[in-house]
């Protein structure tokens, strides 16, 4: 389906389409895949059989079953690269991602573990080290929240030369989900943490036994928990099945998964992930280290790299977080950063969250760059590549969140550009 | 460096002030007990956890020496390995953010 017709689609309840030509072709697509969907929806032979004209309204349609899919037309997948996958931005609605697209980061593959087999140690600086099954953390009170992962690896690319690409590709290392556990107090104070702990060593049940230093900040005493759910069901393997560390607004890595065992300390671990990986070199040739929140950044989704645009009716669209809170304003640009206009924030706008912003834009057919730039509860506003470079250099690897600009070609191919 | 591109383990001194930083373990590593952690955890590795202490020993010590850290007849264990000072110890500072204006 082409950029303009999804365009149609979503937004027709709220803006008038201008071109009845583009509603005509709407409308003759749309009528053709509802002839196709329910049909596809049979299973096995019988839907094979089925002629795509087949009539839904005159063939029962599928009987219930016991964990469903989503309708065979949807294709869109996560884009696997190595050791990760990045989540499709640009398919995305509302502010959740599926379980099945949540971004993969894993540093020795994904372990398979049996939940009746797992524990989880809490020792170090505790009077009562603890062993935990997953039964009983099921039996604390559960705390829920809404909260986006980043990997601080996400958009790296903006620290090198400038490449054709998508915005999956870019910038598909952040997943937005509900998550579900114990709040990590709740299981300190069980454990008895004693005053002089101020660092965790939080260690993962895979094989790279991945390990990373907590500070005990009031930031994480207050919002660290320890899950078991995500999006209403168990945590997906690749998120950390059946048990992951979540550390609202702090990189990925450090939200550690298959969680196995928290170490009370009084200093940082020093793991190969907090000294030669996740640290950030500046160009006087020091590294940033412990640069755990993710500042705030906002992507324009749709349009975005190597879609096709009619000129006609488009809504802008886009996504915008903040590891330091809850974004207050997104703007948007379609003239190459000259003029600026407040995008509408579409509810819910949650601290630590991804945030939908959109913008209604009738495209001309000129060549244009449209950017979005984002602020946040802090009063942090979303720097230009050109300020960001100039204070980090080219070679910090992580945290990037410059503006990403999409050029607009007159034959309305999107293209990743720098400005 | 290439997205997923293998690290490389030796040399790169002098490289982090430069536009083509090379991050290795003698020019990027800041202790070398992470060594002996980060071996010990995941190498092998097709077979984590495989290895005895004597052989992560073994392999620190090789790796270190590579790097122009300790020479050839050096022999590490719990007590020499902490001793051990990195050419990019004070290569760190703490997160000074907000650092954009």
């Amino acid at each position: 389906m082409s950029e303009e017709t999804r365009g149609d689609n979503e937004t027709s309840d709220q803006a008038p389409v201008s071109s009845s030509l583009n509603r005509r072709q709407f409308l003759a697509g749309g009528a053709s895949l509802l002839a196709v969907s329910a049909s596809a929806a049979l299973s096995g032979v019988q839907a094979e059989e089925r002629s795509e004209a087949i009539d839904p309204m005159h063939v029962p349609g599928a009987l219930p079953r016991p964990y469903g899919e989503r309708s065979p037309f949807e294709k869109q997948t996560r884009l696997a690269a190595g050791t990760s996958s990045t989540t499709p931005l640009q398919d995305l609605q509302g502010i959740i991602t599926p379980s099945a697209l949540h971004f993969e980061r894993h540093h020795n593959g994904v372990p398979a573990i049996d939940p009746t087999r797992h524990r989880l140690l809490i020792h170090g600086l505790v009077d009562r080290p603890m062993i935990f099954t997953l039964e009983e953390l099921l039996r604390f009170p559960s705390a829920s929240r809404i909260a986006f992962i980043e990997c601080s690896g996400n958009s790296r690319d903006g620290w090198g030369e400038t490449h054709d690409s998508t915005v999956q590709a870019l910038h598909g290392l952040t997943s937005t989900s509900e998550w579900t556990g114990v709040n990590l107090t709740t299981l300190l104070g069980t454990a008895h943490m004693q005053p002089e702990a101020t660092w965790l060593l939080a260690e993962g049940n895979d094989a790279a036994a991945l390990a990373r230093s907590v500070p005990l900040t009031d930031e994480v005493l207050n919002e660290a928990m320890v899950c078991y759910g995500q999006n209403g069901e168990a945590l997906r393997p690749e998120q950390g099945y059946p048990l992951r560390l979540l550390l609202p607004g702090f990189e990925g890595n450090i939200n550690v998964k298959w969680l196995r065992r928290l170490k009370l300390g009084s200093a940082p671990f020093m793991t190969r992930w907090e000294t030669a990986k996740y640290t950030d070199l500046m160009p006087d040739g020091k590294a940033y280290q412990f640069s755990l929140v993710m500042d705030a950044k906002s992507v324009i989704t749709r349009p975005s790299g190597q879609q096709q645009l009619l000129p006609d009716f488009h809504e802008i669209q886009g996504l915008a977080w903040s590891g330091r809170g809850r974004i207050t304003a997104v703007e948007v640009s379609v003239d190459a950063g000259r003029t600026w206009q407040t995008a509408r924030l579409q509810e819910p706008v949650l601290p630590k969250c991804h945030t939908r912003f959109r913008l209604p834009w009738k495209w001309d057919g000129q060549e244009t760059i449209i950017q979005s730039r984002c602020t946040d509860v802090t009063g942090y506003q979303q720097p230009t590549r050109e300020s960001l470079i100039k204070i980090r250099g080219t070679q910090s690897s992580y945290h990037y969140n410059g503006i990403q600009s999409w050029k607009i070609e007159r034959n309305g191919l999107v293209k990743n550009v720098y400005v | 460096m290439p997205r997923n591109a293998l690290d490389v383990l030796v040399g790169g001194q002098g490289s982090s002030r430069t536009s083509k930083a090379l991050k290795t373990i003698g020019s990027y590593w800041l202790y070398a007990t992470t060594l002996y952690d980060y071996l010990r955890r995941v190498m092998p590795f097709n077979a984590p956890q495989s290895l005895t202490p004597d052989e992560i020993y073994a392999l620190v010590a090789w790796l270190l020496q590579q790097n122009g850290i300790v020479t050839e007849d050096t022999v590490l264990d719990a007590r020499s390995l902490p001793r051990i000072e990195m050419p990019n110890r004070n290569g760190f500072t703490p997160d000074p953010r907000p650092d954009v204006p």
